[in-house]
């Protein structure tokens, strides 16, 4: 059971955070040039690639187990928690919805104010904001891979879930601006938001020593409870807000 | 400077309630481990999942106020 859920975890937060990087690439290409951004793009997932190749290992061999499963339900916590509080305030109707294809439009105002060179000259603007955006929703594709492989039972869950994830999107993105319209990324970023502090409540109590009733099942009941926790909230501030 | 602010933004989220209040959890926990002895192992994950759930309620709360 946990490793389908890893699987999960792993796929939908690599997904989602496929769709924005790829919003991204896109918007730089049709704006400016397919081949600076796809330059500004391919800099950062090598960049990504070498981060990740440090990082596991690293951490593997250096670190205790238990210090190390402290240190990964730490990081699943950090970004499972932020995931959980923006989108407990997007589903109150607090905040604006998720959407890859505002991040489409807003790259592409961003790079309506820098000129394009001519035919020939690089440009830097361009590849410079495919980079930008690559890398740092490439940073929270590694962190969050990393820590879920991380695991005594082996990395082929995360990995697995990673892996079907990066097909599925990147197949995709030949017919990306119409799906992007339709998919509830708020609602797929409410359950990785829930999943992450699931397994960083498990991961830092195991670490600290913990023997959870029912061993690995025991996710299963702390997502019921994360869950409830966003959503009753959620429901509360809705109401708050309508009355 | 905007890719600072970012990178700012992917370590620490949008809001320090949810670093610090995580902080606090993780040394609620520690000390509830210290005072509970061989109890800790059973009820110790019970009291972390609550003061998280604590952490995720007062952050939720507090941004929702401010916008």
């Amino acid at each position: 059971m946990t490793f389908v859920l890893i699987v999960l975890g792993a796929g939908v937060a690599v997904s989602v955070e496929l769709l924005e990087a790829l919003a991204i690439v896109f918007a730089v290409a049709v704006t400016r040039r397919w081949s600076d951004a796809l330059l500004g793009a391919l800099a950062a997932v090598v960049a990504c690639a070498l981060l990740a190749v440090a990082l596991g290992p690293v951490l593997l061999g250096s670190v205790p187990l238990d210090t190390l499963r402290v240190i990964i339900g730490l990081l699943l916590l950090l970004f499972g928690l932020e995931w959980l509080r923006k989108a407990t305030l997007r589903l109150a109707g607090r905040r604006a919805r998720s959407s890859s294809l505002a991040e489409f439009v807003e790259t592409q105002e961003e790079l309506n104010e820098a000129p394009l060179p001519p035919a020939g000259e690089p440009d830097w603007a361009g590849r410079l904001v495919a980079f930008k955006g690559v890398l740092l929703e490439g940073i929270e594709i590694v962190v969050i891979v990393t820590a879920l492989a991380e695991r005594p039972s082996g990395p082929a869950p995360a990995l697995l879930g990673a892996a079907l994830a990066a097909v599925v999107v990147l197949s995709a993105g030949a017919w990306l601006r119409k799906p992007l319209e339709r998919l509830p990324e708020t609602e797929l970023k409410w359950g990785v938001g829930v999943l992450l502090t699931s397994f960083g409540v498990f991961f830092v109590a195991e670490g600290l020593g913990v023997h959870w009733p029912g061993g690995d099942a025991a996710v299963l009941y702390l997502v019921a409870v994360m869950a409830a926790i966003s959503q009753a909230q959620s429901h509360w501030l809705a109401r708050a807000a309508r009355a | 400077m905007t890719l600072l602010r970012t990178l700012k933004k992917l370590l620490v989220g949008e809001t320090w309630l949810l670093p610090v209040g995580l902080l606090i959890a993780i040394a609620i926990a520690l000390g509830a481990r210290h005072a509970l002895h061989q109890h800790w192992q059973h009820i110790g994950g019970f009291i972390l999942l609550a003061a998280v759930g604590v952490v995720l309620l007062v952050t939720v709360a507090r941004t929702s106020r401010r916008r």
